[in-house]
Formats: C-alpha cells, structure tokens, sequence
C-alpha cells in the first residue's frame, strides 16, 4: 500500500496504517534528530514525541503531499525545542547510538566506516544550527534543497548557501582525518 | 568569468551536483583560478566522506515504545489545547468578559470623573479659573469669590496682557480648586499666577486627547444684564471644547470652541436637539481678545444640566 493511502486511513483512525509508517519513517526521523539533539537517548525521546505529535495533528496534513518533509518539520521543531529546554550534557555522545550492524564478510571496513560516521556527526554537532540542518536534510537524507528549504522555512538559495559553507566548515574541522586517509592512500 | 558568479555556481553544485551545460566553463575557471579550486576541492573532500557516512541505528526498543506512546495519546487527549483552546472554555470566557467589563467601566469612569465631581456639589473649578472681569454697570449680581482680603492681588502684580481686565479683587487659584490640596505659596505668587487660565483646572476634560496647554486669555467681557452663572458655564466650554484644540505651543494656544465655524456642525451632531442647532445658529460669539477662543453662550446651555448648575453653583 502507498504512502497516501496510510496517509488517509490513518487519518480516518486506523493505528495499523499509522504503525506502519511509523515502520517507515522511524528510522530516518531517528537519524536526523540525532545530528539535532546529539545524544541517541534523546534523540529516542524525540522521535517518539514527533510521532505522537504527527498523529494528533495527521487530520490537518495533506494526504497528497510527501509525508516525510512534514515529518522532518516536527522533528526540526521538537528537536530545538528540546534543546532550548534541555541542560547540555557534559559528555561527548560519540558512540551512544552503538555500533552500526557490523557485515560479517567485511569487519574491517565497517568499522572504519563506523569510526568514519562518528567523525562526521561530531563535526556536523560543531556546524551553526542552520548549517547543520541543511547539511543533513541535504547531504544526509537526500531532500533537494527546495524540500529542505521547506522544513527549514527558509529560501531554497539560503539552503544552498548553507550547504556550501557548511561543506567548507566540515572540510577544516575534519580535515585531520580526511589527511590522514590521504596519506595512507598514498 | 568572475569568482563571484563561480561561487554561486559553486553553491549550486554542492546541492545538487554540477550543471553538465555549465561544467566546461566551470571547470576552466578552476583550472584558471587556485582560489576556487581550493574551495571546490574542500567541498568535494566532504563529499566522499558523506558517500562513506552511515546513519546511526534507532534503538530496537524505539519502534514499540513509540507505538506504546501513540496508544496512549489515543487514550488521553492534550490536556489542553492552547490558548485559543483555553479561551474556548467557559472559565476562559468568564475571564475574558470580565476583562473587558473591567476595561470598559474604567474608561468611562475616567471619562466623566470631571462631570460626577461637578454633580456631586463640588464647586466647578472653572468658574475661578476665569481672571476677573471689568466691572459692568449691569451686572449686580453677586460673584463667587473669596473676600477681597483673602487674596489681594494688586494690579500691578499680574501680567500686563490681563492687568487691564484685573479688578482689585482677585479669585483664588482654581488648581488649587481641583486637586483640594492646600496652596503651599503665598498669595501673591497664587494670584499672580492665576492671571492666565491655567487649563490644569479643566485637565480632566482633555488630558487624554490632547497635550497640556495653557490659555493666555482674558475672559469675554460680561454684557450688561448677563448673569454670572454665564462665565461659569462659558468656562465649562472651555473645558469641554479643550479636546477640540487644533493648535498649540508651548505658552499659548488656540482653541476652537464650539461657537466657531466648524466646531458648530459637530456639536450639532453631538447633541441633536432641535433647541441646541436653533441656539447655535442664532447666538452671537464672543471671542477671547486675542486668543481665537470663541465661546457661543446659547451652546453652552445645552450642555447637560449638572455642568450649568455646577458652574452656577460656583458662581454664586
């Protein structure tokens, strides 16, 4: 069943079709509220407030439009304003989301790909917020810069800009690593 | 091609790819310029990272505590809807008119504070606002004034505009009138500024519509068989008609009372009595000498009866 289709059964009350897109989404709405909060045990708490919200507010969105930029709009909301109300935890949530699924064929290069993303989602925690946001809708989540424009509510030439800089941030902050994989190429 | 327009290009394809129409141009100008190549090369170092980039795992108890949550916000409604939602309440709605009552009861009060205090006795503060006008053959009827002893002014003392108009009897300040506080000067000094109509007197009437002026003018000169209940009601015009200030400055102003031109069709329509618009069209007006106040007498008697009798009072 298609996405509009959850869409207005859900709507109509059904919470199997709501469960399902649940299924769907939860993992990115996840994976981008992290790169907002930082810790993964936030992130969880986050997340799950983003669904409950979506479902009390799901009779006043759009079953033709895409569900996942409007979810991204809660999850944007909800993640800064959990940040505004939150302390700032003392410890550095590197490692708190756990290891990736590990493939067993290949050990060593998933965990250089593991320490890999924990080297970016640190340096992406070090961007403003605005650069943050439009680099993981961008880069991260692959929304074009008009689909992330509109979770941002910001102009689609303002997300580009973002982006650009955001990518000359990263390049300096993670430019140890990116060096040292240079070298050992070489 | 200039750098500026590259770094726009640069800015575009580092969203959404470089353009293939563009990429020969693109590619000369880095190949021209060490600048934006630099920049280029930062952004496309990022991107091979973010290719690698792997996003973290949602813990495995996630997706059931949330479908756990979802449940139970099926089960117990919002606790509360906001504020339009509050509002909607019958408590909210309470609250609200009350507000409102409240604000509305406060403005009227304020408004006619000045007429409640003239209705309830109270000596309308006008009346001793007006320096003292000549002495006129036909007016026997007494004045409202203190004793000529209590506050002896001579001629002289007062300013030489209204020093002509100044009989040997001063009346008392009528600031001093209004606020009921005793008078800490001496009596020369309070008579000596009593000489301009101090508009402090009447500051209740306009204060909320207009700055506070002060009116350097003589009183209209009393005709012959005129009471002189007719200065404590030609005052009240002032008062009323304060709002109706078209300019002013700092020492003097002009009022445009409700004898002139074109106050008389608003006043008419204020008060649409068939005797008020006939009053008003065949009453003489008198003008303030110099001052541009006008006062017509017949209007003032169809002000509302406590603010007459208030002047009158005072007057006697």
């Amino acid at each position: 069943m298609d996405e509009a289709a959850l869409v207005r059964r859900a709507q109509t009350g059904d919470t199997l079709a709501f469960d399902e897109l649940v299924g769907l989404y939860q993992r990115a709405v996840f994976g981008f509220v992290q790169h907002l909060v930082g810790s993964a045990d936030d992130a969880a708490e986050v997340t799950q407030e983003v669904f409950v919200r979506a479902w009390r507010y799901l009779d006043r969105f759009d079953p033709a439009r895409p569900l996942k930029p409007w979810l991204y709009t809660i999850a944007a909301n909800r993640a800064h304003s959990h940040r505004r109300h939150e302390q700032p935890r003392e410890t550095v949530a590197l490692d708190e989301a756990g290891p990736e699924p590990a493939a067993p064929d290949n050990p060593a290069g998933d965990l250089e790909r593991h320490e890999l993303s924990c080297e970016v989602r640190a340096a992406i925690r070090q961007l403003s917020a605005q650069q943050r946001d439009a680099m993981v809708l961008v880069e991260l989540e692959g929304m074009t810069a008009v689909e992330a424009a509109a979770v941002m509510k910001i102009e689609a030439v303002t997300v580009r800009q973002h982006v650009f800089r955001g990518k000359k941030r990263l390049r300096e902050l993670l430019a140890g690593y990116i060096d040292g994989r240079s070298s050992e190429d070489h | 091609m200039r750098c500026r327009e590259v770094r726009l290009w640069m800015e575009e394809f580092a969203c959404d790819g470089v353009d293939p129409g563009r990429e020969a141009a693109f590619q000369a100008h880095l190949a021209a310029c060490p600048e934006c190549a630099a920049d280029w090369q930062a952004v496309t170092a990022v991107d091979d990272l973010l290719a690698a980039y792997v996003a973290p795992e949602p813990p495995a108890a996630l997706l059931n505590s949330t479908r756990a949550a979802i449940r139970e916000a099926i089960a117990t409604p919002p606790a509360r809807a906001g504020w339009f939602g509050w509002l909607l309440r019958p408590a909210g709605v309470g609250v609200g008119a009350c507000l409102l009552l409240g604000v509305f009861a406060s403005g009227l009060w304020l408004r006619d504070r000045d007429l409640r205090e003239t209705a309830a006795g109270r000596p309308a503060p006008t009346i001793a606002a007006l320096p003292a006008e000549p002495e006129l053959p036909a007016e026997p009827a007494p004045v409202a004034a203190p004793p000529p002893e209590a506050d002896p002014v001579p001629p002289a003392a007062a300013p030489p505009r209204v020093a002509a108009a100044r009989p040997a009897t001063a009346r008392p300040s009528t600031t001093r009138q209004v606020t009921g506080r005793p008078s800490p000067r001496p009596a020369t000094s309070r008579a000596r500024r009593a000489s301009p109509v101090r508009m402090a007197a009447v500051r209740p009437a306009y204060r909320r519509t207009v700055p506070r002026p002060r009116v350097v003018a003589p009183p209209p000169a009393r005709r012959a068989g005129e009471p002189a209940a007719r200065l404590a009601d030609s005052l009240v015009v002032v008062a009323l008609a304060a709002p109706r200030v078209t300019s002013h400055s700092s020492s003097a102003f002009t009022l445009r009372a409700a004898g002139d031109d074109a106050a008389e069709p608003a006043l008419a329509e204020r008060d649409p009595r068939p005797e008020t618009a006939a009053a008003t069209a065949a009453s003489p007006r008198e003008e303030f000498g110099g001052s541009g106040l006008r006062v017509t007498a017949a209007v003032v008697e169809s002000w509302p009866t406590e603010v007459a009798a208030g002047g009158a009072e005072a007057a006697r």
